[in-house]
């Protein structure tokens, strides 16, 4: 997720305050998790910094809020470049998911349980997702549609990997230490 | 977090009783040569409620569906439906409790293809032993109301898989039975047309009071159900209903 | 290619071997049913020219040189069967000799075939052996007409033969006359043929079908692979052939292991020769090419859609349905038949007409097969109409959805249904036309015609064979002739009480008088009679009669005489004072009825009188036994043709119901019940089965007897109830065999016979 970017587009659409902006990016792209006005104003003082935004006007009353922002022509273009760049598909080999099965078994506990368990917490998830995205507007929808997708794809993994618990149990408790 | 109204199970006015469970499977047990599929199983569905059995291929799901819907005996174990003990009846007699009571919609390669669509959903009908005029009557308006206007006197052949399906679904639910059996009836649907076959299933089931027992190993259509059951090496693994 | 192509048809699985073993057989069928039927002609020709020596042919005149030989060929009967006593009598030394048998018999010494021989040697002398001879040595088959015939050369004497009027030979004939069998019932046989192929034909498109529609797929898979046309039409090309020519080596083998067999069924009252039936080589070469060829053709006729696309089938959508201009080519074919027959009916008996009537008659066939579909569909719709339950809409729809295949499998029925149906109306005709002949009407009875107007007195014959046990009663009569007003009228002369009682014309009497006219008026006067003559040359001395008013009587005779011949005048001997010197002619013999005595009774008669012939009552004899044997003969095509096209139609609907098994599987799965897939099977090949053979019997009856009406105004009768049973039984036959398939198919569509996952 790029806040400044988001900033930067939601600001290409009509110059705006701070206040107005953390506002719009909560509903559009973050319902669940509002953003800081702390983290709305130092990423607008960076992207001023930078020449991306300027200052459109002042209003002088109390506080930062009556600052109103307006967009650059190289904070649009770096928007432009930035839309079109596709994102880096993250090669992450990482995931705790995954620490938890091997830690699983390098403690000698069994790996099917944790497994149902996490299949079972997922689906629950799941479920509530579906029924947000079968009452909700399309937009909610399509971020629910999102969410749905990548849990499926971690309750994939959790299947692929809960038959091959035997060879992978091998297999890690061959790894000698310190490698 | 967003919390929308999420059933887990069907709404239960307090202070009464749960209603007796429609559909009990209990110590199933089934054996195919030297093959155990289901290895003692407990099963249960209340009226109006929407179970998903979920494993990979060669789990048992399939057997337990045969068993619950009395295609197929238990070599142990009972299946009591509404109260009566389903290994008790004859052949006969569980034939015609299926085609009564039950509907089924498989994942595809149910519709007869000589027979226009109008005639494939009356067929169900036609075999309890409704006259034909009346049995395209009732069977008339499933068509609008699953998105198909039009299509009555299509072949199964001249339709995509997405209204192919959606002609099954009216088919299962024409007798209006108690419980639909669905065995992967998204699986050969794209997204889409799976998004929309299961939204007309569970909205038309719900109308209808209509319990139903849906085999799948795709996450994204198990999430339709209030709960689901997962089944390994033909036993319930995990949690069950919560 | 060659073993790519074998290979990947054997790598089927059960069902595509399955196919094509089921094409083998059906083309192991049709090959030696062609070949059987190209040895026809070569056999009839073998007969002829085996039994070509017994037609005199070649005469010498009576004033000539005495070097020739005398034959006279008697038919007589032994029991049922027919027996041929030739005799001879040399005129000379140097006579020729017949062959089969190294010289000619002396007097009372004889030659008889194998069979005889055993029969002679089975039964008392008196019963057969004293109206043959001595046996001196057994006839070879070169002069035989079949391996069972009864033929005796016997050696007799030169002067009573020549008094019989025999015909003096110069030598025994080796070339036959034209063939007996008459050149309408050729063009039958070959229609016989086709109608039996044809069944076969559609077996072999039912069998193909079985596997088809998984070699399309699999040489679809195979042109999406890069595969070119030309190379999958060769895959094609030598599936096919591996079939055909298989199926074409199992034939020739078969015709060989069938041919004791069919050498047994008799035509015109005689088995075959096995060495005669035989096809002639160039011809059964040219089959045995031609076979292999057309498989291969229609393998790459029924391919071309895979040729073209490699994708072969993907969607199904429903063909348009056959419309009835389909009926076009069976009206006009039935249309030109008649036709020919009402304008053109004297030039419809030689070749040419022939060939556009044997034409017409195939395109009727051929017009059933292609107006068939056209009315399975009519029929579907009417069964839809109907309304009913699941089974009937399934059916019915099935027949509309694909009236082509449904009627495919039933295509050998209803053109065998046809052409059986045309058949026995002209076997019906025929038998009308070739009266039985029956001496008279009573049982127990020998009727013998003596065929001697002069020779030895019957009395002796009379006297001895009162003497027989089991001989109730012998009337003499002997036959003249006389001219009443100029007009010749045929006399008998025997009591005429006697012959009333012996003919059981109970209620006919005999009015006084010894002169009793039954269809002459005899006004008194001077007449001359003369008695029977066998030969023009015979020297006979007239008798005169006088008859005066007191003489003439009457006899009333009602009218029920049915096959009796009776003759135009009736004289007591005692007219004559007696019989006396009148020769006698006939003999009208009661016995007890039994075998034994009747067959003494005729070989008493034939001891005396060697030229005479007899038969009993009991014997039912054709003048032209190859029309019932033909009857047989179609029966037993058609019972085979409909169980030939009842596994065709057993083949096709498990077929369709294999295409369908997950369909009807998951239906029972929802609750269809057992007897829901045996009533969509049962009515799916009962309702179009039904309807077009009762069409088809219609059809076939129908024109069958326009034919007749037109060749012949005589009025023809309409083919009684063993018709309809037969057809009823053939039907039901095949729908039998359909009902064999019935636990297999509900095994394969258990409801958990298929992975639902």
């Amino acid at each position: 997720m790029s806040v400044p970017h988001a900033l930067l587009g939601l600001l290409n659409q009509r110059s705006s305050h701070g206040y107005d902006l953390k506002h719009a990016f909560d509903r559009y792209f973050s319902p669940e998790h509002p953003l800081a006005y702390a983290q709305v104003y130092s990423t607008l003082g960076r992207l001023e910094q930078r020449g991306r935004v300027r200052l459109d006007a002042i209003e002088r009353a109390e506080g930062p809020d009556r600052r109103r922002y307006a967009i650059t022509p190289e904070g649009a273009d770096e928007l432009d470049r930035w839309l079109i760049e596709p994102l880096e598909p993250e090669p992450r080999l990482q995931a705790s998911l995954f620490t938890k099965v091997v830690l699983a078994i390098l403690t000698g506990r069994p790996v099917e349980p944790l497994v149902d368990a996490e299949r079972h917490a997922h689906l629950k998830r799941m479920r509530e997702l579906t029924a947000v995205r079968r009452s909700g507007p399309l937009p909610v929808a399509l971020l629910a549609d999102y969410a749905l997708f990548h849990l499926e794809a971690d309750l994939r993994w959790l299947d692929l990997t809960a038959a091959r618990v035997d060879e992978l149990r091998r297999q890690v408790l061959a790894i000698p230490e310190g490698s | 977090m967003i919390t929308a109204p999420v059933r887990t199970t069907p709404p239960i006015a307090d202070g009464r009783a749960a209603p007796p469970a429609l559909l009990v499977g209990s110590g199933l047990r089934k054996r195919f040569g030297r093959t155990e599929a289901l290895r003692g199983i407990d099963f249960e569905l209340q009226p109006g409620e929407l179970v998903a059995v979920m494993g990979r291929s060669g789990s048992g799901k399939s057997t337990l569906l045969h068993c619950l819907a009395g295609i197929v005996p238990p070599d142990e174990g009972t299946v009591m439906f509404e109260g009566r003990s389903v290994g008790d009846l004859g052949e006969g007699e569980r034939s015609r409790m299926r085609r009564t009571s039950f509907g089924f919609v498989f994942q595809f390669g149910q519709l007869v293809p000589e027979l226009p669509a109008i005639e494939n959903v009356a067929l169900p009908l036609l075999l309890n032993g409704i006259a034909r005029s009346r049995a395209l009557e009732i069977a008339a308006p499933w068509f609008p109301r699953l998105g198909l206007a039009g299509l009555e006197r299509r072949r199964p052949g001249e339709m995509s898989g997405g209204q192919a399906q959606r002609v099954a679904v009216a088919r299962a639910l024409v007798t209006r039975p108690a419980v639909v059996f669905a065995d992967e009836p998204t699986g050969s649907l794209d997204s889409l047309a799976g998004e929309q076959v299961m939204e007309l299933l569970t909205a038309a089931a719900q109308e209808q009071g209509a319990s139903i027992v849906l085999v799948t190993h795709e996450a994204r259509v198990a999430a339709y159900a209030h709960r689901e059951v997962i089944v390994r090496d033909g036993r319930v693994s995990g949690p069950a209903a919560e | 290619m060659i073993w790519l192509g074998l290979r990947l048809a054997l790598a089927g699985g059960r069902g595509s071997v399955v196919g094509i073993a089921l094409t083998a057989l059906a083309v192991a069928l049709g090959t030696a049913i062609l070949l059987f039927a190209l040895s026809f002609g070569p056999a009839l020709q073998d007969r002829s020219e085996r039994a070509a020596w017994r037609a005199p042919s070649v005469f010498l005149d009576m004033g000539e040189a005495h070097d020739g030989v005398l034959m006279e060929v008697v038919e007589d009967r032994y029991l049922d069967e027919a027996l041929l006593r030739v005799l001879v009598a040399p005129l000379s030394a140097a006579a020729p000799v017949p062959p089969g048998v190294p010289r000619l018999p002396a007097r009372g010494e004889a030659f008889v075939s194998p069979a005889l021989a055993a029969r002679i040697a089975a039964v008392p002398a008196d019963q057969l052996a004293n109206r043959i001879g001595t046996v001196v040595g057994t006839i070879g088959d070169e002069a035989l007409r079949s391996p069972g015939e009864l033929v005796a050369i016997i050696g007799a004497d030169v002067e009573s033969l020549r008094a019989d009027g025999a015909s003096p030979l110069a030598e025994f004939a080796t070339e036959p006359r034209d063939p007996t069998i008459p050149p309408i019932m050729v063009l039958v046989i070959v229609l016989a043929v086709a109608g039996a192929l044809a069944p076969v034909a559609v077996f072999v498109a039912t069998a193909t079908r079985l596997s088809a529609a998984r070699r399309e797929q699999r040489l679809a898979a195979l042109r999406l692979v890069g595969a070119t046309p030309r190379q999958v039409t060769g895959l094609a090309v030598v599936e096919a052939l591996a079939s055909t020519v298989t199926g074409t080596l199992v034939g020739v083998a078969l015709f060989f292991l069938a041919l004791p067999l069919v050498a047994l069924v008799p035509l015109d009252e005689a088995t075959w020769f096995p060495e005669a039936i035989r096809p002639p080589l160039v011809q059964a070469i040219a089959l045995l090419v031609a076979v292999p060829m057309v498989g291969a053709v229609a393998a790459i006729a029924t391919l071309r859609r895979v040729v073209v696309t490699p994708l072969g089938v993907q969607r199904r959508t429903t063909p348009p349905p056959p419309g009835p201009l389909r009926l076009v080519p069976l009206a006009a074919s039935v249309a030109i038949l008649l036709g020919t027959l009402t304008f053109a009916r004297r030039e419809a008996t030689d070749g040419l007409g022939l060939l556009v009537l044997g034409a017409a008659f195939a395109g009727v066939v051929g017009g059933i097969a292609l107006a068939g579909p056209w009315l399975t569909a009519l029929v579907g719709r009417a069964l839809h109409r109907l309304g009913g339950g699941p089974a009937a809409l399934l059916a019915s729809r099935r027949l509309t959805d694909d009236p082509r295949g449904s009627f495919g499998s039933i295509a050998g029925v209803v053109m065998a249904v046809f052409v059986a149906s045309a058949f026995f109306t002209f076997a019906d005709y025929a038998r009308g036309q070739s009266p039985e002949i029956t001496g008279s009407i009573r049982p127990g009875q020998v009727v013998a015609d003596l065929r001697s107007g002069s020779g030895p007195s019957g009395a002796t014959l009379v006297e001895r064979l009162l003497a027989l046990p089991g001989v109730r009663a012998v009337l003499p009569i002997g036959a003249a002739e006389t001219l009443v007003e100029g007009m010749p009228v045929r006399v008998w002369v025997v009591s005429c009480e006697g012959l009333i009682q012996q003919l059981d014309l109970a209620s006919s009497t005999c009015g006084g008088g010894p002169i009793h006219p039954v269809r002459a008026t005899v006004a008194p006067g001077r007449y001359e009679l003369m008695p029977e003559r066998r030969h023009a040359l015979d020297e006979v001395t007239p008798f005169e009669l006088v008859v005066g008013q007191d003489l003439v009587g009457g006899v009333t005779v009602s009218e029920e005489l049915g096959g009796t011949y009776l003759p135009d005048l009736l004289i007591d001997p005692a007219a004559f004072g007696g019989l006396g010197d009148l020769p006698l002619s006939r003999l009208y013999v009661s016995t007890d009825g039994t075998q034994a005595v009747a067959e003494r009774v005729r070989t008493a008669i034939a001891a005396e009188f060697p030229a005479s012939w007899s038969r009993r009552t009991e014997e039912r004899v054709a003048a032209e036994p190859i029309y019932q044997e033909f009857g047989r003969v179609v029966h037993l095509g058609l019972i085979g043709t409909l169980l030939l096209a009842g596994c065709s139609l057993a083949v096709a609907v498990t077929t369709w119901m294999l295409e369908r098994r997950r369909q009807f599987a998951l239906l029972r799965s929802a609750g269809m019940p057992a007897s829901g897939i045996r009533d969509v099977v049962m009515l799916q090949a009962a309702a179009p089965l039904v309807c077009v053979a009762f069409f088809s019997a219609l059809l076939g009856v129908g024109v069958s007897q326009a034919i007749l009406r037109l060749v012949d105004a005589a009025v023809v009768p309409l083919p009684d109830a063993s018709l309809a049973v037969t057809l009823a039984a053939s039907v039901g036959g095949a729908l039998a065999v359909v009902a064999l398939m019935l636990p297999a198919i509900e095994r394969l569509t258990r409801p958990d016979s298929i992975r639902l996952e």
